[in-house]
């Protein structure tokens, strides 16, 4: 038999049964990531489920933080500007 | 505008992406094997979507319906990217028809937390089953297109191939970029969601661009 099938049903098996685990055990989880994963859908999709129990979900504003916050290339990030920062420099 | 991008991007680009690529697959006739079944099943797995879209759309005001409805067509999905990609898989290194068997056992391995995950999910009112299950899925079929690729790269003809690479390269950025989707508390909760939202938009402009340079690579080894 093909060793590389062999290796793809092992690989297979293998992260079943950690899923499996997982998905057990995530009841046992008390952490904010794992209430918040409780609460909002997060799985693939182009429409988004409600959230349970009208578990409140916080307003985007893209706007405001695409202003304060630089999001271009880069590997270190730049510090953002503080909207008193801004005020200030203005004033002057 | 950028709301509605964030709410309709994606299923809006849907449809223009099927239609490139049903172009794609009727401009040529002679594929490989492993193409062939590429195409189809490509074009496929956007058409469940598209349904999929459809009915979202159409019970988006019936929260319980459209819970339901997310779950099953979740569950159809992710049963057949693994269909998709361990098919490509077995494709890829010649062993589908032999084997048919071990595909059978691998397929129902994978599908078990899926199920498992969606039955848990309905039953305790919690989306935490799905999302750890999401991820898990994510990873794998990640891991399945790179060695898909990395087979069409070394053992075939990479000219015959050429829809295949820019079919898979593209779920390995659409895995990929869900795989970093799938932690909530960087991105916050509802921008996190708009963040795989993206993730899928990327995917689509580059599948949706992939139909130009596919045609033109094709039309210049044909003159």
């Amino acid at each position: 038999m093909n060793k590389n099938l062999i290796v793809i049903l092992v690989v297979a098996c293998v992260v079943s049964v950690l899923n499996v685990v997982a998905v057990v055990n995530s009841k046992n989880d008390v952490s904010f990531q794992s209430f918040a994963e409780s609460k909002v859908c997060n799985a693939q999709g182009d429409f988004m489920p409600q959230p349970y129990n009208n578990f409140l979900i916080a307003p985007i504003s893209p706007v405001k933080e695409s202003v304060l916050f630089c999001s271009i290339q880069g590997d270190i990030m730049p510090p953002p500007y503080e909207e008193d920062e801004d005020k200030a420099s203005s004033g002057n | 505008m950028i709301e509605f991008i964030q709410q309709y991007g994606a299923a809006l680009l849907r449809p223009l992406v099927i239609i490139g690529w049903i172009f794609v697959y009727k401009k040529n006739t002679k594929y490989t094997y492993l193409t062939s079944f590429s195409l189809k099943y490509f074009i496929c797995f956007f058409l469940i979507f598209i349904i999929w879209n459809i009915f979202a759309f159409s019970f988006s005001s019936n929260v319980l319906v459209a819970r339901l409805i997310f779950l099953f067509f979740w569950i159809l999905i992710s049963i057949y990217e693994f269909y998709y990609i361990l098919k490509a898989l077995f494709l890829s290194f010649n062993a589908e028809k032999k084997h048919n068997d071990i595909f059978v056992i691998t397929l129902s391995v994978l599908a078990i937390p899926v199920i498992l995950a969606a039955i848990l999910c309905h039953t305790n009112k919690t989306y935490n089953p799905v999302n750890t299950t999401d991820f898990y899925n994510m990873i794998l079929l990640m891991l399945g297109t790179v060695i898909v690729l990395k087979n069409l790269l070394s053992y075939e003809s990479f000219m015959e191939n050429i829809e295949s690479f820019f079919i898979y390269s593209g779920f390995v950025l659409y895995f990929g970029l869900h795989i970093l989707a799938s932690n909530v508390i960087p991105f916050g909760f509802r921008q996190n969601w708009f963040f795989a939202q993206y993730a899928t938009l990327i995917s689509l402009i580059y599948w949706l661009g992939s139909v130009y340079f596919i045609w033109k690579i094709r039309s210049r080894l044909s003159s």
